[in-house]
């Protein structure tokens, strides 16, 4: 069997500033007869910067930094969501991103429909829905509800549906962003079981969190960004150690 | 992915016509009551002879919606997907494919309109309609999609195309042979020149000659007809080879 892995080798990644300067004619003409100041032009953002990482089978990796560091264009990046500028990415394996999971989901067709489009959407077939679908409906625990159309479901149950089915389904490279189940104290504790389950299973998986507890428990890599690099790299407790130290720096400062 | 697609198209299908009593029904009901409505008031305004005005009309009808439904209403085809294109890496293509499947389905389904009106007027043409279609739907499939990956992506960089395009639309419709027949287009030698050479007449003749008319479409509609697809097929590939990285910043 092949062996799987991501391999990111000098990758640079930006958002190009272009879409956030257009101007409308009417900026364009009153600023060419000086009738107002011309629009300041917001510079590229680069995201991620000579970026090099590899990520073998067997590595739970955890990704932590501050808000802006590049943590979720990392995951978006190596997903292939993001065009790179330049460098190569290499995936080998069959990937599984649990990001924005609340996203995309059809208001009028009822919650059975739904697990079945957001299983195709994750690449499953049918038949593998079909499978899981009991399990899922039991997992949300909505009983009848699930054959309502779910815009007559509270956000709580919209999120019970979303993180059942999104985490029903296994992958090679498991990408997660975050992913926090709400609901009351019962469901967050089988939630939290369910995601550990889905994190064991998978080869490689790639966690950003700002939960350090979490990523101390299910990483045996933790990597911290600043600024679209990695500033450090390796074991959990020491890199998580060395980050809750910047941050306490940086507040005294 | 596949699946997923299939999925798509039949959402598509479904939400149109959710919670309404007729539901696709109304892709046949719709159109040939909008023929006998304008048969009636062609036939009183500019003496129209109503029996042969209403399936050519009603062909007018059905392939406009074609056009309006790539070039215009194919703009939100990738901006409407955006909750799936933030989360999945498929190709964008997939979005616009998607809408070009149910507009397609749904013109196949009005074409039973029509064929009504051919079967009450001269069922034999029927045979020859049903010959020669495959090959025009095809034709229209590739104009349709191409229609509507040009429509999609230029929305998601430009906004101001679904407001432009309505207008670009409404005048190729009045310089072409949609309800208008071609009588109308014989007063000045210019405007029966350009007639003569507007893909849209020879797109219609596709529909209509054989339906219509009973014989196959001239080697000139499928030449002229091909170039036009082969035209737009050409822009859109180009529009999605430029466009499909960074489009996902723009939504």
């Amino acid at each position: 069997m092949k062996k799987l892995h991501i391999y990111m080798d000098n990758v640079d990644m930006c958002y190009p500033s272009n879409v956030y300067n257009a101007t409308t004619l009417k900026q364009e003409i009153f600023s060419y007869l000086k009738l107002e100041k011309p629009k300041p032009l917001l510079k590229d953002v680069h995201a991620l910067k000579n970026f090099t990482l590899h990520v073998e089978q067997g590595e739970r990796l955890g990704v932590i930094g501050h808000n802006g560091s590049g943590k979720s264009t990392l995951l978006k990046t190596i997903a292939g969501i993001y065009p790179i500028v330049s460098g190569d990415i290499d995936v080998q394996g069959k990937i599984k991103a649990l990001f924005d999971i609340g996203l995309g989901f059809d208001l009028e067709s009822t919650g059975r429909e739904n697990i079945v489009y957001r299983g195709l959407l994750l690449g499953a077939s049918p038949q593998e829905i079909e499978a899981k679908t009991k399990e899922i409906i039991d997992f949300t625990e909505l009983g009848n509800f699930i054959d309502f159309p779910i815009k007559s479901y509270s956000s709580g149950m919209l999120v019970r549906l979303a993180f059942a089915v999104s985490t029903s389904l296994s992958g090679e490279i498991l990408l997660l962003d975050e992913v926090v189940a709400a609901g009351d104290a019962a469901f967050m504790e089988k939630a939290r079981k369910r995601m550990l389950d889905l994190i064991y299973q998978a080869s490689i998986m790639v966690f950003v969190t700002h939960d350090l507890a979490m990523a101390e428990q299910v990483c045996n890599r933790v990597i911290m960004l600043d600024h679209g690099n990695i500033v450090a790299d390796g074991n959990p407790k020491e890199i998580i150690k060395y980050y809750k130290n910047h941050m306490a720096k940086k507040c005294e400062d | 992915m596949r699946y997923f697609l299939a999925h798509l198209v039949r959402l598509d299908l479904k939400n149109k016509y959710r919670r309404s009593k007729l539901g696709i029904l109304w892709s046949i009901v719709y159109p040939l009551g909008l023929s006998i409505i304008m048969g009636i008031v062609f036939s009183v305004a500019f003496n129209y002879d109503i029996v042969s005005y209403m399936p050519y009309v009603l062909s007018g009808i059905l392939f406009w919606d074609l056009v309006s439904a790539s070039f215009s209403g194919g703009a939100y085809s990738i901006l409407g997907n955006d909750g799936f294109i933030r989360q999945c890496n498929h190709p964008l293509t997939m979005y616009t494919l998607k809408s070009s499947l149910v507009t397609l389905i749904n013109f196949i389904i009005s074409m039973v309109a029509l064929a009504i009106w051919v079967i009450v007027q001269n069922p034999m043409n029927m045979i020859i309609g049903l010959v020669s279609l495959p090959l025009t739907l095809i034709i229209f499939f590739a104009f349709v999609w191409a229609g509507t990956t040009i429509a999609g992506y230029t929305c998601v960089k430009y906004r101001d195309y679904p407001m432009m395009i309505p207008l670009i639309l409404q005048v190729i419709w009045y310089v072409s042979p949609v309800f208008f027949q071609e009588d109308l287009f014989k007063s000045n030698e210019i405007i029966y020149t350009w007639f003569k050479w507007n893909p849209i007449t020879h797109m219609l003749n596709l529909i209509r000659e054989p339906f219509l008319n009973g014989k196959l479409p001239g080697s000139d509609d499928y030449l002229i007809s091909l170039s036009l697809v082969l035209i737009v097929a050409i822009w859109a590939y180009r529009i999605n080879v430029n466009n499909k990285k960074d489009l996902i910043f723009y939504l």
